[in-house]
């Protein structure tokens, strides 16, 4: 059987269902060929946790004792890489709302 | 709040904690993580708060703290301008100064606590809820696809089951490191012979905890032994009386213990009976135990930064650091020498009647 075409897609460009990934927008196969997908994964980030960080609460200062105290954290924080991201994962407020962070807890 | 910390925000650290109503026992909790120990954390405006309070107001005035110079009252109250000097104080203490390029352009926090628990085994729940800081490589090409920017708010749309994201597994590594319920632990001796023993922690207020002293721990190689796990206390040297409850309050557990009357766990020459050159030390220890987990103190000492504020050295004082550790002193930052010392691991444990100069020898300030 002949080749067909091969698509190339980034995993972040599907969308999240309760029945698996989809990709938004269909893919066209060739009839009668063999069609590939490759599905192109992320490079995947170290997550250092934050301890301490309290329930249904604002307040930092054990988490921040562990910030201080986290070896590990500061040696990666020291060779923090020119083009690396960092991201807060565990507590979205993307609308940086007290009352929306309170609700999420 | 998290963010505003990093980025040194103390702006934004100021507008959260007035909105939140935070009062004295924050503002306890805030001098003691940055090297003022305020004593218990109760709520309560006592003299040993006001030692502290006083100690912050005289170092920040003599611009130490990483802060311009300020012009507080030596008074130890907390007023409002102290406060907010605090507030700052904490902020760039506590700040590892992430660049605000650094930070992901539209997420810069991301998913539910639900989805990224302590612990993948049970229990579900709060109690299984921690905060983590991704550092992505680079900014990766459909940053802006996250799913989870609502975190436990409405429908999540990723797969089931609980605990199990496919965004989180397939985004993120975990570090080896295990997550710390217990951290920063203090002896602090009271005048009446007794002392708070207390530990920062995760657990939420109002839970049960248990203290418990210990002596004779021969095997104490300077390691602070932590541990998540729900499996029994091990043994670690000779209890000294009954365990002592203690409670939880704004991330400090802490409870007050009373010595019996023929031992004392500030006799430091005691700690060094029968041992050897580099082992056999026997200092005094207490654990602090919780249905999550269960951990060891370090011995009972005096922090150098503290004693150095008290200007007044005791004969006899232990002092235990970390090698390199920086202390922030009136002049500047330290560096902590090894002088006199014994070496377990990667902890120093130094006796002397009082502070020689050569351990203020001042460094390149890294902070």
């Amino acid at each position: 059987m002949p080749s067909g075409t091969e698509h190339r897609v980034h995993i972040d460009t599907l969308r999240y269902t309760r029945n698996g990934l989809a990709t938004r927008a269909p893919i066209n196969l060739t009839v009668g060929a063999h069609n590939r997908v490759v599905l192109i994964r992320p490079e995947r980030a170290p997550l250092t946790t934050l301890p301490g960080f309290g329930y249904d609460s604002a307040f930092p200062g054990a988490p921040l004792a562990g910030l201080l105290g986290n070896r590990e954290l500061a040696a990666t924080l020291a060779d923090w890489p020119k083009d690396a991201v960092l991201q807060l994962l565990g507590h979205a407020n993307v609308e940086n709302n007290l009352d929306h962070n309170k609700a999420l807890s | 709040m998290l963010l505003a910390i990093v980025t040194a925000d103390g702006d934004a650290f100021e507008r959260v904690a007035d909105d939140d109503g935070w009062g004295v026992p924050e503002h306890q909790a805030l001098l003691r993580v940055i090297g003022f120990d305020p004593g218990p954390i109760d709520g309560e405006v006592g003299s040993m708060t006001r030692s502290a309070v006083l100690d912050f107001q005289r170092c920040a005035n003599a611009g130490v703290l990483g802060l311009e110079p300020e012009s507080l009252p030596e008074s130890g109250e907390l007023d409002a301008t102290t406060v907010k000097a605090l507030y700052q104080g904490f902020v760039v203490a506590s700040s590892p100064s992430v660049p605000l390029g650094a930070l992901h352009p539209t997420h810069p926090e991301i998913g539910c606590s639900e989805y990224n628990p302590i612990s993948r085994e049970p229990p579900v729940g709060h109690l299984n809820r921690r905060v983590s800081l991704a550092i992505h490589p680079s900014l990766p090409p459909y940053h802006d696809a996250a799913p989870c920017t609502k975190g436990d708010h409405g429908v999540c749309p990723v797969t089931q089951p609980h605990n199990d994201c496919m965004w989180y597994r397939e985004h993120f590594i975990e570090q080896s490191e295990p997550a710390s319920v217990f951290f920063d632990f203090q002896w602090l001796k009271l005048s009446d012979g007794g002392a708070v023993l207390s530990v920062l922690t995760n657990i939420p207020s109002d839970e049960l905890v248990e203290f418990q002293v210990w002596r004779d721990v021969v095997d104490f190689d300077g390691s602070v032994l932590v541990h998540a796990g729900p499996e029994s206390l091990p043994t670690r040297g000779e209890a000294v009386g009954s365990p002592v409850p203690g409670r939880i309050y704004n991330g400090v557990c802490f409870a007050r213990w009373y010595a019996p009357d023929d031992w004392s766990p500030y006799a430091v020459e005691d700690w060094f009976v029968d041992a050897e050159e580099g082992a056999g030390l026997r200092p005094p220890l207490f654990s602090v135990r919780h249905s999550r987990g269960w951990a060891f103190s370090r011995p009972p000492g005096v922090r150098l930064d503290r004693l150095f504020f008290s200007g007044k050295p005791l004969p006899g004082t232990l002092v235990m650091s970390n090698t390199g550790e920086l202390i922030r002193v009136p002049d500047g930052v330290m560096r902590v020498p090894a002088f006199d010392t014994v070496h377990l691991d990667e902890h120093v444990l130094a006796v002397g009647a009082s502070l020689p100069d050569a351990w203020l020898e001042p460094e390149e300030s890294e902070l």
